[in-house]
């Protein structure tokens, strides 16, 4: 299973799985569900993954990037 | 965001902090209305207490008899999620619509009548910094337009079911979709480019400081300090009074004497740090409200998880060079209470506030490059070690970063000037009675020989570690009473050429990392108890003593 920190820039993707309750609780209600398709916006080197859902932009730091799972938005 | 200007757009006052970043209100602020008590909640975007904030917009929201409930226009969905919750409460609400100017401008059009449909409570549309749809707001409440939610949309329990049920909501009242200003998304990408990023804030702080050393404290504060007050007020107010006093007996040296309520207090508050203040005051707000904030801290995660914060410590850090008292506060934003006892520490040990910080950036542009350098390198050194042991000592984890970053936007201008206003305001009332019992305690001190005895007793520390001058020791006591008033002794000690290079550049490192002065110490009392606190007050005198006797044997 690939990573968040594995998505390319500009690359679509959807998230499968948050490890840590506490952020899919806050993901869940900013409206990220297993069917949202996002962005990945920008990659800091060694720092945060940001990407974009709808208008939103959110920034992920790399340690929690790591361990969320993601897969290809057609998938 | 956004909330506080609704807010202060019901009351018709300004009473909440306005800035576009979440965080901004963490404590409840209250005002009445029509005989209603209203109370204004940190903005969140959930019930379920994952921290401060949340905990305290959820004790106020169970308490509460009705609720207004300001949904975000731009953000809807998103919104409606903590509708749905507020709503399975059975309490009687009230829905504005907020934002709608902005909601417009990005080409988003709502449909408020169907949320009114689906949720059988009144949507009122509004714009809280323009005033519009408010009065219909403050129509409703008088009338108690608050009406209790449909029961066919409390139902659902689970959050995943509260979600897809918001996101219908969400589909049904979104008419058109809208789009973020290419401009303003572009620009707030460049920030997070990590070629462009890091020049582009370096510039901004190099710009920050050109302004504040050259502009502000060399030709703005030149005139204000030694021509008006330290010339004109001064000739008139000793002229007037120098007849009718002793200047050698008490009374004559509480007044008009060095460090006299008449001369010393109006001399720095007015002359120094007013001009001062309100530059840094307007700074900091310019970098509240432009959204800057959350993508230095996507900036700076990286260099915080290494003492054990994440990026979004970066808020209360740089608010605390506003005021480290207001930060210790703004903590509560941080995930863990690991998270805030380390960004109390850092706060209280390396951050200079707004005054000290205005003069030291003052005071700092009559360095040499080289000095600068060991100045700078010094509190970065202090802050890197301070934070990197403690992550090291503190048992347990800190949380990730996982931030929401708000559109960047060009600040209001009248929405600066109100906030700059406000807290230069806060300040001169918060220091000017510290500053007047600083004029009296050391006053006393000067008329009974208690200061020549203090330079004595403290010599060793002052004259052999530090190798300043003996009469530094009078800025330390000045500096436990307020740091701000240290500060000010500081510069006109400067301005007096008391200081060479290498001396100023010690000065200038104890005075940075000098204890916090006492209304943060109460704070921090309160906020992390007093252990914690006493611990944090003892390692600052230690980081102060030994980074400036470090720095005294390096440059002599």
């Amino acid at each position: 299973m690939k990573t968040l920190t594995q998505v390319q820039k500009g690359k679509w993707f959807k998230i499968r799985f948050i490890p840590d309750e506490r952020i899919a609780r806050q993901a869940i209600r900013i409206g990220i569900t297993e069917h949202s398709v996002l962005l990945c916006l920008a990659k800091l080197p060694g720092g945060p993954v940001v990407f974009q859902l709808g208008i939103q932009e959110i920034a992920v730091g790399r340690r929690l990037a790591a361990r969320i799972e993601v897969s290809s938005s057609w998938a | 965001m956004g909330k506080s200007v609704f807010f202060n757009a019901l009351m018709g006052s300004y009473r909440a902090d306005v800035s576009n970043f979440p965080g901004t209100t963490v404590e409840l602020t209250q005002g009445s209305f029509q005989g209603f008590r209203i109370v204004d909640t940190p903005g969140v975007t959930g019930l379920s207490a994952d921290n401060e904030e949340e905990r305290v917009a959820k004790q106020a929201v169970f308490e509460a008899d009705r609720i207004l409930n300001v949904v975000d226009a731009v953000n809807l969905k998103r919104d409606l999620f903590l509708t749905l919750q507020l709503a399975q409460l059975g309490k009687p609400m009230l829905i504005a619509l907020n934002l709608m100017d902005d909601a417009a401008r990005q080409g988003l059009t709502l449909d408020g009548k169907a949320l009114e449909n689906q949720l059988g409570v009144a949507v009122i549309p509004t714009s809280g910094r323009r005033g519009t749809g408010m009065d219909r707001v403050k129509t409703m409440i008088a009338k108690d337009g608050f009406s209790i939610p449909k029961p066919s949309t409390v139902h659902a329990p689970s959050s995943r079911e509260l979600r897809l049920e918001a996101d219908r909501l969400a589909a049904l009242a979104i008419k058109r979709p809208g789009q973020r200003s290419s401009l303003s998304g572009r620009l707030g990408r460049a920030f997070l480019n990590p070629v462009l990023g890091l020049p582009l804030l370096t510039l901004m702080l190099t710009g920050i400081f050109l302004v504040f050393g050259k502009v502000l404290a060399q030709t703005v504060v030149g005139f204000t300090q030694t021509v008006v007050m330290g010339t004109w007020y001064f000739n008139w107010i000793t002229g007037l009074l120098y007849p009718l006093l002793d200047p050698d007996s008490l009374m004559g040296g509480l007044l008009i004497g060095e460090y006299g309520i008449l001369t010393m207090v109006p001399i720095y508050l007015l002359g120094l740090l007013l001009p001062l203040v309100t530059g840094f005051y307007f700074l900091i707000s310019l970098l509240e409200d432009s959204g800057l904030l959350p993508r230095m801290a996507v900036l700076s995660d990286r260099l915080f998880t290494r003492f054990g914060l994440n990026g979004k410590a970066i808020i209360p850090t740089l608010l605390g060079f506003g005021c480290v008292t207001m930060a210790l506060v703004t903590t509560r934003i941080l995930g863990s209470k690991r998270e805030r006892l380390i960004a109390s520490a850092l706060l209280c040990i390396a951050i200079p506030c707004s005054a000290q910080f205005a003069i030291i950036l003052a005071a700092a542009s009559f360095l040499t490059l080289p000095y600068l350098i060991v100045y700078s390198g010094a509190i970065a050194l202090i802050f890197f070690v301070t934070g990197s042991l403690l992550n090291l000592l503190l048992p347990g984890a800190s949380t990730d970063l996982f931030l929401t970053l708000p559109p960047l936007r060009l600040p209001a201008g009248g929405n600066l000037i109100k906030k700059t206003a406000r807290k230069t305001r806060q300040f001169l009332c918060d220091t000017g009675f510290m500053f007047l019992l600083g004029s009296l305690i050391i006053t006393v001190l000067n008329h009974t020989g208690g200061f020549t005895a203090l330079h004595r007793l403290l010599s060793p520390l002052t004259q052999t570690l530090l190798g300043l001058p003996r009469e530094t020791a009078a800025l330390f006591v000045m500096s436990i009473i307020k740091r701000d008033l240290g500060a000010a002794g500081l510069y006109s000690m400067m301005q007096q050429g008391l200081f060479t290079q290498p001396q100023l550049t010690v000065a200038l490192i104890v005075m940075t990392l000098f204890v916090p002065c006492f209304a943060s110490l109460f704070v921090l009392w309160k906020e992390q108890g007093p252990a914690a606190a006493v611990l944090i007050w003892l390692g600052s005198f230690l980081a102060a003593f030994t980074a400036g006797g470090a720095a005294s044997l390096f440059l002599r």
